[in-house]
């Protein structure tokens, strides 16, 4: 891709001291992790444990109160989300969030142009004609599964679909860090292992930060599991460790049961 | 490839066959020559509204500028015409950076709210200084001068003729610059963020830096028609800057329809002819234009554009054996 990162000087991703006040009430309260490699790193917690706000802070979507936010060594604390995304952090949506009156293809070469060092300037040639944007395009598409959709509007797409192209836009610019917000919400049971097996592999590849209620996909292709419970981490290991943890059975698990 | 670039020439041979007709069916050149530099400031609302979803109240800022600045320019300075409107585009562009700058800030109600208080405050700020732009009388007896180039006179300018077919060619080229500039990686990011804004800025688009760009785009264009109005009426008046003159471009904008540029150049036929011939017979003629708007709005959201898709649609099939 002609997008080139800085070069890297830190791990993925490090987050330390993030808090978050709304209103008196504190959603976060001093949150750090840092990830030192590649993988699929898990966070879960019960509702309202502060997940989506910590979300929310890496992303850029709203500002934490205290904090501070590095991808790959580099403060993206106060930068603004669009830039975020050249920095190496790309992100998927809980609620999905696509142009839906243009086409699959559209979606996908869009996010990829928004990584061509010529997307601004580019005003006189057609939008079609920026043959390494195309070819991205077209991998990410295959990649995604989704090759034989391109040309229908995002709107009409199932929702397992929506979702996958979803994440087809957000590995647009090869991001070191990928999140993703309950990527399996509301799927059928065969979208899940589809997405299932594509989040493994994309772990292989750079470091994928996830939010889920699936408990049993966690379980499977995490690297790492890190338990919220009301804005603070509660527990951080390896799947087994965490299952077996009494205090998150306590919090979560057991909750849930 | 071939299609962008046909597409692009395809609006470009319509508008020239557009401008061909028009005298032969309208009473006067002069008449003609308003349709067309009107369509020319709806193209840039039109660019601004259907390809981003953004009203602007604003346009006669531009449009205004544009002709304050040919009409200065020409009466004082005795300016050639190229140099008069290429100054009246570049100071128009200027312009809408900082009014695309400001409105922009904001989003939905907002935006709008704040191309009209911006368009009011520049409306009050030419009242306020006759020294530049005449006040309340504006600026009058503004010569047109000849087309020249280094000194050599090339063509007379003279005649409402001569003059139409100045302004015929340059609403040609307008047309075409802004359906390839549509047609761009740029302009399929405007049509993203008009989609979906939160998503075009979650996949890396500064979407402000597009907007202003879109403003500045659309600024240029009607400041130019602007210039070009200064010179067809060989008058500056104050209500070019006025608050019902951005409600014209805007009017002629959407009855013409804004799924196609070609929608500018039918709206703003459609709203000049109609004001000549109804003013005439009816004093409160404004009662009917706002009656067939009313009309747009409820039935035929596509404008008169897509009344033409749907005639040309409907030929095609009857041609099919």
């Amino acid at each position: 891709m002609t997008h080139s990162l800085p070069a890297t000087q830190g791990p993925p991703l490090a987050v330390s001291g993030i808090e978050k006040r709304f209103d008196g009430f504190q959603a976060l309260k001093g949150v750090s992790f840092t990830i030192e490699d590649r993988g699929v790193y898990a966070f879960i917690g019960p509702n309202g444990a502060g997940k989506t706000t910590l979300f929310n802070c890496i992303a850029g979507r709203i500002r934490p109160s205290a904090g501070e936010v590095r991808v790959a060594g580099r403060d993206i604390t106060r930068l603004p989300s669009h830039r975020r995304v050249h920095a190496g952090l790309a992100r998927s949506f809980q609620i999905t969030n696509l142009f839906a009156s243009l086409s699959v293809h559209e979606n996908v070469r869009l996010a990829v142009q928004a990584h061509s060092p010529r997307r601004v300037v580019n005003m006189w040639r057609g939008r079609d004609t920026l043959t390494d944007v195309g070819a991205r395009t077209d991998t990410l598409l295959a990649r995604l599964m989704l090759t034989d959709k391109q040309a229908i509007p995002a709107g009409l797409l199932s929702h397992g679909e929506q979702r996958r192209l979803e994440i087809a836009m957000a590995l647009a610019g090869d991001p070191r860090v990928l999140l993703l917000d309950e990527p399996t919400s509301g799927m059928g049971i065969d979208d899940i292992d589809i997405m299932t097996g594509l989040i493994a592999e994309f772990g292989k590849s750079m470091a994928v930060v996830l939010i889920e209620h699936n408990v049993r996909l966690v379980m499977k292709i995490s690297r790492s599991i890190t338990v919220l419970h009301r804005g603070a981490i509660l527990r951080s290991g390896l799947p087994e460790a965490i299952a077996a943890d009494p205090q998150v059975r306590a919090a979560y698990l057991g909750a849930a049961a | 490839m071939a299609r962008f670039k046909s597409s692009a020439w395809g609006l470009a041979v319509a508008i020239a066959l557009v401008a061909l007709v028009l005298p032969l069916m309208l009473p006067s050149y002069a008449l003609a020559t308003e349709c067309l530099i009107f369509a020319m400031a709806a193209l840039g609302c039109n660019l601004l509204l259907g390809r981003l979803g953004l009203l602007s109240f604003g346009q006669a800022i531009f449009f205004g500028a544009g002709a304050y600045c040919v009409g200065i320019l020409s009466l004082r300075f005795g300016t050639g015409i190229v140099a008069g409107l290429l100054a009246a585009t570049a100071v128009s562009a200027l312009l809408a950076v900082a009014i695309g700058w400001l409105a922009t800030q904001r989003t939905g109600v907002y935006l709008i709210m704040l191309t009209l208080a911006l368009s009011q405050m520049f409306f009050f700020l030419c009242y306020a200084a006759p020294d530049v732009t005449g006040g309340d009388n504006g600026l009058m007896n503004i010569p047109r001068p000849n087309l020249a180039f280094g000194g050599h006179e090339l063509l007379s300018l003279a005649s409402p003729f001569a003059f139409y077919v100045f302004v015929a060619t340059i609403c040609t080229v307008a047309f075409y610059l802004m359906a390839r500039l549509i047609a761009s990686p740029f302009g399929a990011t405007l049509e993203a963020i008009r989609d979906n804004e939160d998503r075009a800025v979650a996949i890396g688009y500064d979407t402000r830096l597009y907007k202003v760009i879109a403003f500045v785009a659309a600024g240029a264009v009607t400041g130019l028609a602007g210039g070009l109005y200064a010179l067809a009426l060989k008058f500056v008046p104050l209500a070019n800057v006025d608050l019902a003159m951005s409600e014209r471009i805007i009017v002629m904008t959407i009855l013409g329809g804004t799924n196609a540029l070609f929608g500018s150049m039918l709206g703003s036929i459609a709203v000049v002819v109609l004001s000549y011939v109804l003013s005439d017979i009816w004093a409160r003629w404004q009662i009917i234009l706002g009656a067939l708007l009313v009309a747009v709005a409820l039935y035929l959201r596509g404008g008169l554009a897509s009344l033409l898709d749907k005639a040309v649609a409907r030929a095609n099939e009857g041609a099919r054996p």
